[in-house]
């Protein structure tokens, strides 16, 4: 009985001090429109419904610039909200997210979450078609 | 008169305790000696935030990309130039098993040093891209 117990002690110990100070990572799913590079615009283009865009600016003085279509909201809450009333009535509408080269990968990350969880089923990156 | 046929029994059992204790001294050697080799392989970024995640599956054909906060890229513990990584990412999109690209950005990186990796995957047909972030609850 002693080993076992000395045993049960090891993992014990093993599994304590290799959980402290572990991040555990998740992944947040994304699904590119592989193909040409200009095939990054939805591969779902239904022409019922009309596609969805999203800009979003670094502004001098650290804050962000977020836009939808021409609607502009004051933060990522606004932004939400405008997206989930969006998503309620065309779900199916592809949504391009149009990202500044200064924009922190947070903002982008909270951006795509949010077309995720307001169900939109496509959500695609904006990008200017390079010559050559 | 009858000699006292005395064949002294010895018990063969065998005492698999020891035996026991080594094993499980092994699998905990082989535990930690994977999780500090996984853990090595990735340099420590502090990732984005996200409240839709889906948890890590092991993947035959992944390629992990770090990129910290000061636009270094590193695959699997090692820093890389832009064009090593083009070919790194060549060479798994011609794998015989479908790629996935994880990005473990650091979540003040920009987006300028996003974008060519997103691109080039595009380019290459890989579609399987995700991002590594941390679950929220908010």
């Amino acid at each position: 009985m002693t080993p076992l117990i000395d045993v049960v002690f090891l993992l014990l110990i093993f599994f304590v001090c290799a959980s402290v100070g572990q991040v555990s990572e998740s992944l947040m799913p994304t699904e590119l429109a592989a193909g040409a590079v200009s095939s990054l615009a939805p591969a779902t283009d239904s022409p019922v419904a009309s596609r969805i865009w999203v800009y979003v600016r670094q502004v001098e003085g650290g804050g962000l610039s977020l836009k939808v279509e021409s609607r502009e909201c004051a933060n990522m809450d606004q932004l939400s909200d405008s997206l989930m009333q969006l998503a309620e009535l065309t779900p199916e509408s592809p949504v391009i997210l149009d990202i500044g080269p200064n924009v922190a990968l947070e903002a982008l990350v909270d951006t795509w979450d949010i077309c995720n969880r307001a169900g939109f089923q496509s959500i695609n990156f904006a990008t200017s078609k390079r010559q050559g | 008169m009858r000699t006292p046929n005395h064949r002294q029994r010895t018990s063969l059992r065998f005492n698999i305790t020891p035996l026991i204790d080594v094993i499980f001294l092994l699998i905990i050697f082989f535990l930690v000696a994977s999780h500090i080799a996984r853990s090595q392989a990735q340099e420590t970024v502090d990732l984005p935030d996200a409240v839709r995640v889906e948890d890590d599956r092991p993947a035959p054909n992944r390629l992990t990309i770090t990129i910290a906060q000061n636009g270094q890229l590193s695959v699997e513990g090692a820093q890389v130039t832009f064009d090593q990584l083009q070919i790194e990412l060549t060479s798994i999109a011609a794998g015989a098993s479908p790629p996935e690209i994880r990005i473990r950005g650091d979540r003040n990186s920009q987006f300028r040093q996003v974008e060519p990796i997103l691109l080039q995957c595009a380019s290459l047909g890989i579609s399987d891209v995700k991002f590594a972030v941390r679950k929220s609850s908010k």
